[in-house]
């Protein structure tokens, strides 16, 4: 099989213009009839909006007059604003998310002693980068910055999408640590989006890393900034003419500061059925106020299992006061030892450690209370 | 009754979108007509996005936007299926046959067996023709783990074929 085998087989699950119609209209009736009063969505937009202004505000002002520590730029990054489909009100669990109320609810984190200001400017062509704030636990880190396009430079082009930043963060281990850490350094990378406001595009680089940061430096690569050509179709065979902007800077941030001091964990021998991910048994349990990772032993999540997929696994975590929210999956699912395999999971916001109560994974709930 | 949306524009919006939802979701149901009803709810989540004036940059944006509220919904339609379950395992891997042409149909069956997660990767980058990044967008991931999803896939893909014939 190829893969025009492949598309042939999808080309097949059509519908016809006739029923397409239809549809539209069938959706739109129901829609209408389901149409309710919603004056509560006035209020909850407008908090929105606000958060998002807070948010500009803070990194437009951040180095300049300095009111904004890192606490105050990352709760404002996390208040409804951590993923953009999280904007479009929906999370990866597939549940309604409604990010106005998370911007609304979001209860203010202090991060103090796992961060710091960096304040630093480096000037390229048509654009400066300003790196504004880090905060990091033991295996994940953040890192907000920004993109000021210079004054008379069209950093909006007619045809185009928002710029993206090519951004990466390697840990600096010594030749001893590199040699003992293996592969154990399989970390996830992304760089989300986080707004804009005129000439100002901020961006957070969120890296996760198997090896402990405690101690350690992340070396940041900034690359090129990429302005997408959207007026091509992406299946046709015509270039894209997207814009490049050359940007080749590093910059090492030394995590100097105590990423344990709201680290909670527990060993555990439970038997799970993890669903989408598989069956195992997990033995060991660690929450930060950013991620968890869980130890699965006798993992078979890549097995080609009917009804292991069938389910999309719950990774609940459950708070003493009741409460309760599920982390995301980041994706990262190799081996540390042997048959030993560690699976993470991103928060969707900060968590006071100090408040939880139990992690559920699969089907196991695993007691992490200090 | 006046109606509430902008029939014209919606309806060229359900017309351009409709079928790569319907694929995603034919994907995840073995159904069509659960596809259908997992397509329409796509929809009128997007006319209620709306109607709360969060507004989309351009076309590519809209399309993004419903892949992953197809998707998502494709996941909940698996859940409640699995916790519902309560037609036997050959109802489940039986599949429609009036959605693919006879010849098709063992690569469609293929296509189903695999995991989600490399299911998704595989269809936004072969058949929508998303690059890689556009595609780690879309569902949410690093571009790493999209490659890895992608190499897997094809490579289970490779091997489920080969293993049947």
């Amino acid at each position: 099989m190829n893969i025009d085998d492949y598309r042939q087989a999808l080309d097949g699950i059509t519908a016809t213009q006739e029923e397409k119609i239809m549809a539209a209209k069938n959706i739109t009736e129901k829609y209408n009839n389901e149409k309710k009063p919603r004056i509560r969505i006035a209020k909850r937009t407008a908090t929105l909006i606000a958060a998002a202004a807070v948010l500009a505000c803070g990194t437009l002002t951040v180095g300049a007059v300095c009111d904004w520590n890192y606490s105050s730029l990352f709760n404002s990054f996390f208040a409804g604003k951590t993923n953009p489909y999280l904007q479009a009100g929906i999370s990866d669990s597939g549940t309604e998310m409604d990010a106005e109320w998370q911007a609304q609810d979001y209860e203010q984190y202090d991060f103090s002693g796992m961060g710091k200001d960096i304040n630093e400017s480096v000037k390229f062509e048509n654009f400066t980068l300003k790196i504004n704030s880090l905060i990091a636990d033991e295996n994940c880190a953040y890192l907000l910055y920004d993109v000021v396009f210079n004054e008379g430079y069209d950093y909006t082009p007619v045809g185009f999408d928002d710029w993206s930043i090519i951004a990466d963060g390697n840990l600096k281990l010594d030749e001893d640590a590199a040699l003992s850490a293996d592969s154990q350094l399989g970390a996830f990378g992304e760089v989300r989006f986080v707004g804009k406001n005129k000439n100002v595009y901020s961006y957070c680089s969120l890296m996760g890393y198997t090896y402990p940061l405690s101690g350690q430096s992340i070396e940041y690569t900034f690359g090129p900034l990429v302005c997408c050509d959207n007026t091509v179709s992406l299946k046709s065979d015509e270039p894209l003419k997207n814009i490049v902007l050359p940007c080749d800077y590093k910059y090492t941030v030394d995590i100097d500061f105590d990423v344990n001091a709201y680290t909670v964990s527990a060993t555990a021998n439970a038997p799970s059925d993890l669903g989408n991910w598989g069956t195992g048994t997990i033995t060991a349990v660690k929450l930060t106020p950013l991620m968890l990772t869980v130890d699965v032993a006798d993992y078979n999540g890549f097995k080609d299992n009917f009804d292991a997929k069938a389910e999309i696994a719950e990774f609940d975590v459950m708070l003493s006061d009741g409460g309760e929210f599920t982390a995301l999956e980041c994706g990262n699912d190799g081996d540390i030892n042997g048959d030993t395999c560690r699976l993470t999971f991103i928060i969707a916001s900060p968590i006071d450690t100090s408040k939880v109560k139990s992690v559920k994974i699969g089907s196991a709930v695993i007691d992490i209370a200090k | 009754m006046n109606s509430l949306v902008d029939d014209e524009a919606f309806e060229k919006t359900v017309v351009t979108h409709y079928d790569t939802l319907l694929k995603i979701a034919y994907q995840y149901t073995r159904s069509r007509a659960e596809a259908e009803d997992i397509v329409q709810d796509t929809f009128l989540k997007y006319l209620k996005t709306l109607d709360d004036n969060r507004g989309f940059a351009d076309d590519e944006h809209v399309k993004a936007w419903l892949i992953r509220a197809a998707i998502n919904a494709c996941k909940d339609y698996l859940k409640s299926a699995r916790r519902n379950r309560s037609v036997s395992l050959s109802d489940i891997t039986e599949t429609d046959d009036k959605a693919v042409n006879d010849g098709q149909t063992d690569v469609m069956d293929a296509i189903r067996s695999l995991d989600p997660k490399y299911r998704d990767a595989l269809y936004l980058h072969y058949y929508e023709g998303y690059s890689i990044r556009e595609t780690a967008k879309i569902l949410g991931k690093s571009e790493n783990t999209v490659s890895s999803r992608i190499q897997r896939g094809r490579r289970k893909l490779k091997e489920v074929i080969t293993d049947e014939h």
